[in-house]
């Protein structure tokens, strides 16, 4: 029997050009180490719109960032881990899937360490240059406009899960329907469908911030028209 | 092991303690200029000598950190689009001066712009050979880097004078601390590591590395010397992985 409904895949994302120029000066960015960071005051200079935390108290003090650069020792104190940053990337990613995270260390010697730079979106070494910081920002500020990196994130986290692949697949449809159709509700639909979520907290948190993402998006392509 | 890690960190604080000292010298000078007694091409000269021994002083770290945690770069470091050209055109900037005092000319050609995929590591290549290069270079000699690009290949081509390398050593140039018979001759400090950790990074990015050393050869100071060629070959994309989905 011939279908002629439309499927709606990732690919068709592609297409979609988010024609929204984010600049730099509108993205939050958090620094949190507990030394000095050399190179806070260049990167202001180059319009980057960056916030300077010696350590933080709480993880809700991070909501409102985007991209959130954190040292791997040193910080992260008063949440009581002795992996200190390592900790905090973690708790990062588990309430905050969708936020840009980057690790800069100079303890990539450690390989006890590898696990948690893995959860990072980019790692950096405590010795880069400008140009390095530059290139990596202004990177991190593309991929947090772009819909296929960031289903990507979630779709790792979802497997990650034990998600079965048949309905990270249903996830995705409506995912790239949403975008597609310009409107929230089928990806909605399917974050209410899930009766699972209580087993996989993560997992919930993870989809509700794609679906916050698409509503986001969708705004933003709306706008420029 | 811990031998091997005695060794790792004796060598580690010996050319750190080497570039450090340099970087001290200059800073020294300028410092003193801040009263006054410093021309503006001295403050140039010693900024620059600055800059180029603390990337050389992160070269050394990167070593080591990859011979401490090899994994960090296999599992952890993200493949991203870069330019080689660039690195080894910015890197020749700062080794110009460290060529120059041993009379060593550095030269490019071939203008690559492509990009290729690799990790940040790649950052760290052109320092690996160049310091190598100029090492063990004779002093009125001449490096020769050359690029070439295909449709989906970036190929570098660095030649030199060195000391000669047999057909026997070339097929264990690559093996970590090894050394020629002549390389050792001209008793340089260093563990052999650097083209152990070359070979790595190609292999991780699926790049072909070969050495070539010409039979032609002459001595200087009881050392044989013949051209040496190091060439590399990057793949512009990174072979496709098998996907889980």
């Amino acid at each position: 029997m011939f279908s002629f409904r439309r499927k709606y895949q990732l690919d068709d994302l592609t297409a979609i050009v988010n024609t929204t120029k984010t600049d730099r000066a509108s993205v939050q960015i958090a620094v949190i180490d507990d030394k000095t960071f050399p190179l806070l005051e260049d990167l202001r200079r180059h319009q980057y719109n960056i916030t300077f935390f010696h350590d933080i108290e709480r993880l809700s003090s991070l909501t409102d960032f985007d991209i959130i650069v954190t040292d791997i020792r040193g910080v992260g104190k008063h949440l009581g881990s002795n992996l200190e940053g390592a900790h905090l990337i973690e708790e990062v990613k588990k309430l905050f899937p969708n936020k840009y995270l980057v690790a800069y260390s100079a303890s990539r010697f450690d390989a006890t360490m590898n696990i948690y730079f893995s959860m990072c979106d980019r790692q950096m070494k405590k010795d880069a240059d400008i140009s390095e910081w530059v290139t990596l920002l202004d990177r991190a500020i593309q991929h947090l406009h772009d819909p296929l990196f960031q289903w990507e994130k979630t779709r790792q986290l979802l497997l990650s899960k034990k998600f079965s692949s048949a309905y990270i697949s249903k996830l995705e449809k409506a995912y790239a329907k949403t975008i597609i159709k310009r409107n929230n509700k089928y990806l909605q639909r399917e974050l209410e469908a899930n009766t699972a979520w209580s087993e996989k907290p993560i997992a919930k948190v993870a989809v509700e911030s794609i679906t916050t993402f698409a509503a986001k998006f969708i705004a933003e392509i709306i706008s420029a028209g | 092991m811990a031998i091997e890690y005695k060794n790792l960190l004796e060598n580690l604080i010996h050319e750190l303690t080497i570039i450090n000292s340099m970087i001290k010298q200059s800073a020294d000078v300028l410092s003193k200029g801040t009263k006054g007694k410093i021309d503006h091409a001295a403050i140039v000269h010693h900024s620059e000598v600055i800059v180029e021994n603390s990337y050389l002083f992160s070269t050394q770290l990167d070593i080591v950190s990859y011979e401490l945690n090899p994994k960090y770069i296999e599992d952890v470091e993200n493949f991203g689009r870069r330019n080689l050209y660039g690195k080894f055109y910015k890197t020749i900037l700062y080794f110009r001066r460290i060529a120059k005092k041993k009379n060593v000319k550095i030269s490019i050609s071939g203008d690559v712009k492509s990009l290729i995929d690799a990790k940040p590591v790649i950052d760290t290549l052109p320092m690996l050979i160049l310091d190598n290069a100029v090492k063990y270079s004779p002093s009125g000699s001449e490096i020769d880097i050359e690029f070439y690009e295909d449709e989906s290949e970036v190929q570098v081509t660095v030649s030199n004078i060195g000391p000669y390398v047999s057909p026997k050593e070339r097929k264990r140039i690559f093996e970590r601390s090894f050394k020629s018979e002549e390389s050792i001759k001209l008793k340089l400090p260093g563990l052999g590591l650097g083209l152990s950790f070359l070979k790595f990074i190609c292999d991780i990015h699926h790049a072909a590395v070969s050495v070539s050393c010409s039979d032609k050869t002459c001595k200087i100071n009881d050392i044989i010397y013949a051209e040496f060629k190091l060439t590399l070959t990057f793949p512009k994309n990174r072979p496709v992985q098998v996907s889980v989905r």
